[in-house]
């Protein structure tokens, strides 16, 4: 059963002065429910595009997205974002950012504090509750952003190049760190990269996309047993699949619209 | 063996190496000067300048006449200290200028604000605002004197003239920085536009705003000398264009030191105030 269907869905973007840019072309894609996906693509191949359009951001110029059915019209609780900027508000403690989407929903905050803070305890920031995002790594504020997101409840969490900004150190404990957390959440993930390492990594699925206009050239199942651990990276499945996806990224067509 | 290389002759590498290195040293700034000696030299300068115009004015060599002299201008501060005129002026003054700048500050910001609105309207309104802030403001005092009289009032409206725009401009540029990721986020979480507005867009240029402020406070002290100068009863604009009228030099420099002392205390209150704010409340420093 799809948890996640994209029917024909299509976003044209009408040029200043005249004249269109495909941005994504009409594009078909079921998910499956707890699936862990990663678009990978070179950049402006619109796979941001498709997050968007996924969040209710962006509204496709053609074609449907159904979640569990439903059409989406516009952003709703059942889906939520992660951004690669950690966009915290500075002037609100860690628990407060959290609670924020909650108390949107209005939740009262006696009820909202303790159910941040089970989501502040998941990512892994005991302690850190009453500080000010200014005083964390950016490491720490993107486990933030994760919470932020997780703790509406969402059916499906979308993840636009997460670790991007960070450095590789820490963009690497944030990927087991992902892992480690997805393992206890088990929703649906869809998480948006140009790194091919960091997509077989942590991936069920890869959705492969190629440059202008934006299209899905293959879904590649990454059958690599779970739990993983980092030294799967040398293994010689992982490479196989590494190999595979960079000699297609390098395809003239594939990057088109990188240049 | 690294030694011999050193000392081989013709070799520069020792006396480079030392005074390369006392040369580095002061062109990185690495030593700090002690606070005791900066500030020494700091009084140290001002005894100076002040002891040799003195001296320059008694020997005649600069006109005393033209430029008064340290002594004479100490005996004006004193004199107007003494009969309250100083105090009486330099209230006026202050009253104008604090009432300007929190009614500048607080209008340019809603204006700059309110472009959030409308892109229409912010479109519509941007040249007049880029227009209005090239004006020579200080040319429209006479008109501003006129319309709102000879009292307060039109000191204030000159500081609000001369406030209003900085404050509604950085507003917008300020609002413009805000976080476009947040600003998806916050709707994607389900926030409606209000929602949006009041706690993120305000919350987010309110640094912009404390900001304009410490801009404004100087200029809102300019604006309201500016109407003094034109036509009014008391200030210490007033004073000094009342001095320059019938020759008082020493009047004159005393009324302009009282307002460098004024303007110095009013910038440094609304620093504090900027980075206390932002400190307490929004956890970030001050864009300097």
């Amino acid at each position: 059963m799809a948890l996640i269907e994209l029917v024909d869905v299509g976003v044209t973007y009408r040029r200043r002065g005249g004249g269109e840019t495909i941005a994504l072309a009409r594009t078909s894609l079921t998910i499956a429910p707890g699936e862990f996906i990663c678009i990978v693509g070179p950049s402006g191949c619109g796979k941001t595009t498709l997050l968007h359009a996924l969040d209710g951001l962006q509204t496709p110029t053609s074609g449907r997205i159904l979640i569990d059915g439903r059409e989406i019209t516009g952003p709703g609780r059942d889906r939520a974002m992660v951004f690669q900027s950690a966009s915290l508000m500075p002037w609100r403690t860690v628990v407060r950012n959290v609670t924020y989407g909650l108390e949107l929903h209005g939740v009262p905050l006696r009820d909202a504090i303790p159910r941040a803070q089970a989501m502040i305890d998941l990512v892994g920031l005991t302690g850190f509750e009453d500080r000010h995002p200014g005083e964390l790594s950016g490491g720490m504020q993107q486990r933030v952003n994760l919470a932020r997101a997780l703790v509406i409840d969402p059916e499906v969490i979308l993840l636009d190049e997460p670790f991007a900004a960070l450095d590789a150190q820490t963009r690497s404990d944030m990927q087991e760190w992902l892992l480690d957390v997805w393992d206890d959440f088990k929703k649906t993930v869809i998480f948006v990269t140009h790194d091919v390492d960091e997509g077989v990594y942590l991936s069920d699925e890869i959705v492969m996309m190629s440059g202008r206009p934006g299209r899905i050239l293959e879904r590649v199942p990454i059958e690599l047993a779970r739990p993983r651990k980092r030294s799967i990276i040398t293994s010689r499945p992982f490479v196989g699949y590494k190999e595979h996806f960079l000699s297609l990224l390098h395809r003239p067509d594939v990057l088109a619209a990188a240049s | 063996m690294k030694a011999d290389l050193l000392d081989a002759p013709g070799s520069l590498a020792p006396a480079t190496r030392s005074s390369g290195s006392r040369k580095l040293r002061r062109v990185y700034h690495e030593r700090e000067a002690p606070a005791w000696s900066v500030l020494a030299g700091r009084i140290g300068f001002a005894l100076g300048v002040i002891a040799l115009w003195e001296i320059l004015a008694r020997a005649k060599i600069i006109n005393p006449f033209l430029w008064s002299m340290p002594s004479l201008i100490a005996g004006e501060f004193v004199r107007t200290l003494r009969d309250g005129e100083l105090f009486t002026d330099a209230s006026f003054t202050f009253t104008a200028t604090i009432a300007g700048f929190i009614i500048g500050t607080i209008s340019g910001s809603v204006i700059g604000l309110s472009f959030w609105w409308s892109t229409w309207y912010a479109k519509v309104a941007e040249p007049f605002l880029i227009i209005f802030e090239g004006m020579p403001k200080l040319a429209l005092a006479p008109i501003v004197v006129l319309a709102l009289g000879l009292g307060i009032e039109s000191k204030i409206g000159m500081a609000v003239a001369l406030t209003i725009v900085i404050s509604a401009l950085t507003t917008s540029a300020g609002m413009r920085a805000v976080d476009r990721d947040l600003v998806r986020l916050v709707f994607a979480l389900g926030a409606t536009r209000w929602q949006v507005f009041s706690k993120v867009i305000l919350p987010g240029t309110f640094p912009a705003i404390l900001s304009a402020m410490r801009i404004n406070i100087g200029l809102a002290l300019a604006g309201a000398i500016v109407g003094e100068f034109i036509g009014s009863q008391h200030g210490l604009g007033r004073s000094i264009a009342y001095a320059g009228q019938t020759y008082n030099i020493a009047l004159i420099w005393s009324g302009v030191f009282t307002l460098s002392l004024l303007s110095v205390v009013l910038y440094l209150v609304t620093a504090w105030l900027e980075s206390t704010i932002l400190r307490r409340f929004f956890h970030t420093q001050a864009r300097r």
